[in-house]
């Protein structure tokens, strides 16, 4: 079973999140802010993370730019969750090594799909 | 005398002129005290002052009215004429009141326009040259000379004072224009500091309201995978997710609207 780290802010989503990941047969691992979601990905590898852009501390593109110059977990495919819908977060997500981005609110049929093609790309 | 004048600016033809009024007060005092000189005809002179005065109160107080009967104008040509009525009385080219022509001179120059200033200093001219006229006819030169030391110190005072006039005119049209200026411009800048902060605004409403969303959406998405085909909650729970969905894309055009203004500017 491929487990998903969820780094979001809010608890709601992070609930949400899991629920979903849940419900497409995933367990899930969530981190509140960067400083935490860099400490459980350093610990639990996932197969995936889900990294919402804005987070108290550190931002979403610090922890991607971190995750990606750690060995251990630079081969971990990393979506980027965001509020905004605009062109500078794309252009700054893939910039930190993002290997995708979703805008909120998060539609479960997008995500699912986004979340096993990458996970499917990992595998082969 | 008065070549190197500038076209004053803007002229307030019913400003007060209250020297008139303070300076005809005084000379019906002078010509009071100075009944007994020989030269001077008494009452006549105080007469004639006091139709000055009685004149320049009643254009003040009843017949300046805008576009009233009485232009500026013609008010200083009255106060010339009355000028010259007390030389008249008071020694003709003798007199020692010529410098009575200054009053209504500095008057035009601190009221009215160039062409007026010099029309009240011709007729001041022509007045005191009326006294002069026997001398001019029998040839007495020193006299004529009298005349034009007498003229050229009316017109050098009048040029002098309608250049400060001007000047002083023209600065204060300069503080009064700059303070529209900056009126008009602390006005702008407001208005796009407004536009900016809202624009600023804008992405951080739609971000916090995104959240909150995408619970909505995903529990709704979650129940709907879970309800059962046929479901009678099924029709509601479709309702919900599209309706957030319209939130959401409202939200996004917003922000995309924002973005248009921020690329914009």
């Amino acid at each position: 079973m491929s487990t998903v780290l969820i780094a979001d802010d809010n608890s709601g989503v992070r609930r949400v999140l899991v629920s979903m990941f849940a419900a497409a047969g995933m367990q899930t691992v969530t981190a509140r802010d960067g400083a935490q979601a860099l400490e459980s990905a350093r610990r639990f590898l996932p197969d995936l993370i889900l990294l919402d852009v804005r987070m108290p501390g550190r931002d979403g593109f610090d922890v991607c730019s971190e995750l990606r110059s750690d060995e251990a977990t630079r081969g971990i495919p990393i979506l980027m969750l965001t509020g905004q819908g605009v062109l500078e977060t794309e252009y700054a997500g893939i910039g930190s090594g993002a290997d995708g981005y979703l805008f909120k609110p998060v539609n479960f049929g997008d995500l699912e799909a986004r979340v096993r093609s990458l996970l499917a790309r990992r595998a082969s | 005398m008065t070549h190197g004048l500038e076209a004053p600016a803007a002229v307030d033809p019913n400003a007060l002129h209250y020297q008139e009024i303070l300076f005809s007060l005084v000379m019906s005092v002078v010509a009071v005290l100075g009944r007994d000189n020989p030269l001077v005809r008494s009452p006549e002179i105080l007469w004639a002052f006091a139709a000055m005065l009685a004149f320049n109160l009643s254009y003040h107080r009843l017949l300046r009215v805008r576009g009233g009967a009485i232009t500026p104008l013609v008010s200083m040509a009255v106060n010339v004429a009355l000028c010259s009525l007390v030389l008249g009385y008071s020694g003709g080219d003798q007199s020692g009141f010529w410098p009575l022509y200054l009053l209504p001179i500095f008057t035009a120059c601190l009221h009215l326009e160039r062409r007026h200033v010099l029309g009240v200093c011709a007729a001041a001219g022509a007045f005191l040259a009326y006294f002069y006229l026997e001398a001019f006819w029998n040839d007495r030169r020193w006299e004529a000379c009298e005349f034009l030391i007498k003229l050229g110190v009316l017109g050098l005072s009048a040029a002098v004072t309608a250049q400060l006039s001007v000047k002083e005119r023209r600065q204060r049209e300069r503080i009064e224009a700059l303070g529209r200026s900056l009126e008009r411009r602390t006005a702008g800048d407001l208005q796009a500091m407004k536009k900016q902060s809202l624009d600023c605004l804008i992405p951080g409403i739609v971000h916090a309201l995104n959240n909150p969303l995408g619970i909505i959406i995903g529990t709704v998405d979650l129940l709907l995978k879970d309800a059962p085909a046929g479901s009678p909650r099924l029709q509601d729970l479709e309702r919900i997710r599209s309706a957030a969905r319209r939130c959401a894309q409202l939200g996004g055009d917003l922000q995309a609207y924002a973005q248009t203004q921020g690329s914009a500017r």
